[in-house]
């Protein structure tokens, strides 16, 4: 067998967190990291080590150069950055209303997106599935 | 006056008539003190005369203003003065709220009398039919001239209203985007503790759980979202009470202390869990009756403590008791995170929250001091919140009045 594949979860709900550690890691069999840190999720990125990002756009610990950042800017970051840029990014917000889901997803150029509530494990689990199969593709074309 | 000429145009005024005006003149004026006589006698009848005519001495006056009128018809001079002096007539009448209408059928009155003298005075056929016209047009240009000022008149209210229109609506455009951030928000707020509900049940159903702790674990984790979803159901519903007046309150004289007892039972477990000092500063014997709800001022106590215990990462939470002049006062002062000065007003303001990723953090609708305020407020007291600044703590006080026979004895 390869080497388990890893998902960065940057959330701030602690819960959640959690959530995503049984769904992800326990169910899914994934190696889920999860982090607030900015600084940390840029270098982890960077490094390699990460094969999937699930992001949530309302964050009360994401510090950036001493400021306060949004799930928003983390993807900016993370896109503007050709070592990090081709890390699919799967947003995961509850921000749900009329038009939040098309101007999140052209402000973060996201990969896929998702409202919660967010609990059917497997369909979370299919839809990151599908994210790093193309995302494979993608990079034995470019390589 | 632009307009005038235009009038002039539209009237087909020429010199020629400015000619036979002038030679109409001496012919008209001996007619002149008849025909305000006349007006006058007919005018008062006009069912919205009463309402004008208040002493029987403007009538005399108004003769001579009528006859004044009519000489000015004649003298061959219709420049800048003549409009304006004319336009100001009107401006007269729009003032006495007199309807443009009877200004009209005046003017009917009067043209009829003139024609009438013409007809009579003059016995040279084509001059009399000169005098006839050029007497119409100039009858004409002065109805215009009045009837301008009911024009303007009406346009500038227009304006005005106009005017009134666009700040009610900017105002209602903005109250109502208030309102959608708050939905929206309101909307983020719900779905956060209902992904926790369901996907920590769904992952026990699912059977993803190796032992029963660790079941029992995650459904605890479910209950603790579900209390937190209940508790901001809870502020939503009594907001939506508050804004619809249908806020109940059941005043009565009560005890303090056995309430406070309860609130600092329940607080106490929530700062103990993160090592924060909660200090009873009450005095411990003798806390005056006071009157209110006593089941919302409980909620005040808990909303106002909670709230201070959920912002303190270190130190204490003190609360004190003392009396004000009829009122019982309360201190909550923490050394918690503290609130930047020009945020502190928007506190206590509904539908806007200073800032959402405290709530996040730290739990709860973020509407706890709107509707303590209101609460506080409705049992006759005050509430205030004074903090120096981020980093600074903060200090909530708020009354509550003392039973009035425990301040008589
Ligand atoms: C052809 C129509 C009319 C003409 C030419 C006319 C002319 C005048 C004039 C020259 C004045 C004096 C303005 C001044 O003080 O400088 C005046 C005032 C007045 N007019 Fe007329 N008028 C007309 C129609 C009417 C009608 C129909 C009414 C009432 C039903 C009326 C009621 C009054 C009153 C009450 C004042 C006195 C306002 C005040 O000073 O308190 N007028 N009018």
């Amino acid at each position: 067998m390869t080497k388990k594949q890893t998902i960065l979860v940057v959330e701030d709900n602690v819960l959640i967190v959690k959530f995503y550690h049984m769904a992800l890691g326990r169910q899914g069999g994934y190696e889920v990291y999860a982090t607030e840190e900015v600084e940390e999720i840029l270098t982890l990125a960077r490094s390699g080590a990460i094969d999937l990002v699930i992001l949530d756009i309302s964050l009360s610990g994401a510090q950036y150069r001493g400021k306060q950042i949004d799930g928003v800017q983390i993807a900016e970051l993370l896109r503007k950055d050709e070592d990090t840029a081709h890390i699919p990014i799967l947003i995961a917000t509850a921000h749900a209303m009329e038009g939040d889901r098309e101007k999140i997803i052209s402000a973060t150029s996201a990969d896929d997106y998702l409202e919660k509530p967010i609990y059917d494990s497997k369909k979370l689990i299919e839809k990151i599935e599908a994210l790093l199969s193309t995302n494979k593709g993608r990079a034995i074309q470019s390589g | 006056m632009e307009n005038f000429l235009e009038i002039q145009r539209y009237i087909n005024f020429t010199e020629q008539d400015v000619a036979i005006l002038k030679r109409l003149a001496p012919i008209m004026q001996p007619h002149l003190p008849k025909m305000a006589e006349r007006f006058y006698s007919e005018i008062p009848k006009h069912p919205e005369a009463f309402k004008v005519f208040r002493e029987p001495e403007q009538i005399d006056r108004l003769r001579r203003s009528l006859q004044r009128w009519g000489t000015e018809l004649f003298t061959g001079v219709y420049d800048e003065k003549y409009v304006q002096q004319r336009y100001q007539i009107g401006h007269i009448h729009v003032q006495i709220h007199l309807p443009q209408k009877y200004v009209i059928s005046a003017m009917a009155l009067v043209r009829e009398y003139f024609h009438q003298v013409i007809n009579q005075e003059i016995d040279d056929a084509p001059f009399r039919m000169q005098a006839n016209i050029s007497m119409d047009k100039i009858l004409d240009i002065d109805l215009n001239l009045m009837c301008e000022a009911y024009f303007s008149t009406s346009m500038q209210a227009l304006r005005e209203i106009n005017q009134q229109l666009e700040e009610a609506n900017r105002r209602l455009h903005e109250a109502s985007e208030v309102k959608s951030e708050f939905l929206a928000r309101t909307s983020h707020e719900l779905r956060t503790p209902l992904s926790s509900i369901l996907g920590f049940i769904r992952l026990v159903v699912d059977g993803v759980c190796q032992t029963r702790e660790e079941e029992m674990d995650l459904l605890n984790d479910a209950f603790q979202a579900a209390e937190h979803l209940l508790s901001i159901v809870n502020d939503l519903l009594d907001v939506a009470r508050i804004e619809a007046g249908k806020l109940e309150m059941q005043p009565r004289p009560f005890e303090v202390r056995p309430i406070l007892r309860q609130v600092f039972a329940l607080t106490t477990l929530q700062a103990e869990q993160k090592s924060v000092q909660l200090k009873d500063g009450t005095d411990p014997i003798k806390l005056p009756r006071v009157w209110g709800d006593p089941e919302r001022f409980k909620q005040v106590l808990i909303n106002i403590i909670g709230n201070a215990v959920k912002f303190t990462d270190h130190g204490q939470v003190m609360v004190s008791t003392r009396l004000d002049d009829g009122y019982l006062q309360f201190e909550v002062k923490d050394t918690g995170i503290g609130i930047a000065k020009e945020k502190q007003a928007e506190l206590f303001e509904k539908f806007k929250q200073v800032d959402t990723s405290l709530t996040r953090r730290y739990g709860g609708s973020g509407l706890g001091l709107v509707i303590s305020k209101h609460l506080v407020e409705r049992m006759g007291g005050k509430i205030e919140l004074h903090s120096e600044g981020l980093g600074f703590g903060t200090t909530v006080t708020f009354t509550i009045p003392i039973h009035p026979k425990y301040l008589d004895s």
